[in-house]
């Protein structure tokens, strides 16, 4: 052990200098809050034999992804949330990248209160809003059906879908419009061409956001979609109470996998810049 | 030259919400003319370039390309073809695809756009430019690419909006000759707008030198430099000393056309306040009892006076305006 007294805090101590070594303390302590609970769930998701007090698993095995794969309706959940993902971005993209291009592009009395209103959506808390929604759904009958969960997750990311967008479009300067329209190309033509692949970055950015948020929402689906619509976050609660925690465990990887590999393939668009431009009332 | 009217612009008014603008613009441009928009920022040169193009709407008037309205047309239908201060080419398109992009609206088969886009890219001398994207090129590669984008389109018009104001001093020199070589070997009638009066004389047939949202003066640069139709373009165009020697009248000489003398007995005469040798010619301050003058000196001349020193000034072509 003596080859291995550098790791000793007294040693650490001296090479580093006191301060440098407060500084790695800290440092470590940070990590361990917030990768701590995420390397647990790894090591908890791929053990075998696991007993306190042990700090890694005294056997490897994979016998809980076999557990959870092979719950029907574990799967079936997990093809509901992809489906209210990609059908809400869809469907918030054709519904806000015209407002946002509208919002970014014409001045008109109101457009600012247009705009703060998509905030003002995000400042109540959501549980209420969601009763409220509630009330109506039953009146309208939409409690229970696919699109009523739709409509829930599509206003999540409302804001980040109208702001965005138009903050990008607002960055794509009028005159390589103008260029287009020069050339030859309508107005149809010229966003299809022009104005849509310059402001792509900010869009996949709010469509990345929109995504993640709708694999995410669990409350609103549990009051409007149950006892159809199980998305993952909200068979999430299921597990949690009914399965083991390794169980729990390979669940909630399953959960972050989607989202981590997306926040990757987008890393090069995902800057404080594209964000910053979206939210500027400009 | 053709004495056909290629464009012509009768009666148009544009105003904006604040009130600024232009009133009643009437003008005739011929078939492979090239007249620039000459004026400070502000005085409405961009504005008519822009109603040309489609991108404004006139309240009033006409706009007439070969005896054709094109006033209710969008710009994309519009027989003109716009080069921007800014490039504007797409950032995300290369070369090529950005030259192609208004033929392939136009329909036209594939090798034929191929042949036009080298042939246009050598007629900028941009040869073998067409993988690059925008962001490769300088400014003065891009704007040559922008120019060449409007000329594929075989605009009937060709409208610069102050088009090498963002280059520097030699490039822009460069570009200059280069456009006008274009110009009148492809024979193309073009409206190009510009601040600099250097630039402006340089290029045009015609120029017309605009006031706060009005025309002052339509003319050659010959005679809008030796005959200018107002104080005001006496005074934009070149340099030009004014004196008041009768209550309301101002005279206006050239510096070039003054000759200093020594000792008294001139036009005017006055002490010599300053000397600045400015490379080919030397211009000398003279302090008069009507105020400063200024005259350009050939570098030879200039030798025998001193500051401090009593001179006389000879005009020799003067210009009155009266207020």
């Amino acid at each position: 052990m003596s080859s291995l007294s550098f790791l000793g805090p007294r040693h650490m101590a001296r090479t580093l200098g006191r301060r440098k070594f407060w500084e790695v303390v800290l440092l470590v302590g940070f990590l361990l809050v917030f990768y701590g609970p995420l390397l647990y769930t790894l090591v908890l998701a791929f053990a075998g034999q696991y007993t306190y007090p042990d700090i890694l698993p005294k056997t490897w095995s994979l016998q809980w992804w076999k557990y959870v794969l092979k719950q029907p309706a574990l799967i079936k959940s997990m093809v509901y949330s992809f489906e209210f993902a990609i059908c809400s971005v869809l469907l918030s993209l054709a519904v806000c990248l015209p407002a946002a291009y509208v919002l970014a592009r014409y001045k008109f009395t109101g457009r600012r209160l247009i705009m703060f209103t998509f905030l003002i959506g995000n400042a109540f808390p959501k549980i209420g809003m969601y009763t409220s929604m509630g009330i109506i759904y039953y009146k309208v009958g939409l409690m229970g059906t696919f699109l009523g969960v739709l409509l829930v997750h599509m206003l999540g990311s409302m804001m980040q879908m109208i702001w965005l967008p138009a903050g990008a479009f607002r960055s794509v300067p009028v005159q390589q419009e103008e260029a287009a329209r020069d050339a030859g190309a309508g107005p149809l033509r010229t966003f299809f061409y022009v104005t849509l692949p310059m402001a792509w970055p900010g869009i996949a950015v709010a469509c990345m956001f929109a995504f993640i948020g709708s694999l995410g929402e669990s409350v609103g689906t549990l009051m409007v979609g149950l006892p159809t619509y199980r998305t993952m976050m909200v068979e999430m609660y299921g597990v949690i109470l009914d399965y083991p925690a390794t169980a729990g465990a390979v669940f909630s990887i399953l959960l972050i996998m989607p989202n981590l590999l997306l926040i990757l393939v987008m890393r090069k668009y995902i800057g404080a810049d594209t964000i910053s431009k979206g939210y500027k009332m400009g | 030259m053709d004495e056909t009217i290629k464009l012509e612009i009768r009666n148009m008014t544009k105003l904006y919400k604040n009130g600024d603008g232009v009133r009643d613009v009437n003008l005739k441009v011929r078939k492979g003319e090239l007249m620039t928009l000459l004026g400070p920022s502000g005085c409405g040169k961009t504005t008519i370039l822009r109603t040309i193009g489609g991108f404004l709407q006139c309240n009033a008037g006409e706009i007439l390309i070969d005896g054709k309205n094109i006033v209710a047309m969008p710009p994309e239908k519009r027989p003109t073809a716009m080069v921007f201060q800014s490039y504007n080419l797409w950032p995300h398109m290369t070369v090529y695809d950005n030259l192609a992009f208004g033929l392939k609206l136009r329909k036209i088969p594939k090798p034929e756009i191929a042949e036009r886009i080298a042939d246009a890219l050598k007629l900028v001398k941009m040869e073998g430019m067409e993988k690059k994207y925008p962001n490769q090129m300088s400014g003065g590669q891009q704007q040559r690419v922008a120019i060449a984008r409007s000329l594929l389109l075989k605009p009937e018009v060709l409208l610069l909006d102050e088009p090498f104001s963002a280059l520097d001093a030699k490039i822009r020199m460069q570009m200059r000759e280069e456009l006008r070589k274009i110009q009148t070997d492809l024979d193309i009638t073009v409206v190009f707008v510009t601040h600099d009066q250097e630039e402006a004389m340089a290029l045009s047939d015609v120029t017309v030198v605009m006031n706060k949202g009005s025309v002052e003066q339509i003319g050659s640069p010959y005679e809008i430099y030796h005959h200018p139709a107002s104080r005001y373009v006496a005074d934009f165009i070149g340099e030009m000393n004014f004196i008041e020697a009768k209550l309301g009248v101002h005279t206006a000489i050239r510096p070039e056309n003054i000759t200093v003398r020594k000792g008294p007995g001139g036009d005017l005469d006055g002490t010599v306040r300053n000397i600045m040798m400015l490379g080919h010619y030397t211009e000398m301050i003279v302090d008069t009892e009507l105020g400063l003058i200024k005259a350009f000196l050939s570098g030879g001349e200039a030798e025998e006076f001193v500051r401090g020193e009593a001179v006389s000034l000879y005009f020799s072509e003067t210009k009155e305006f009266s207020e």
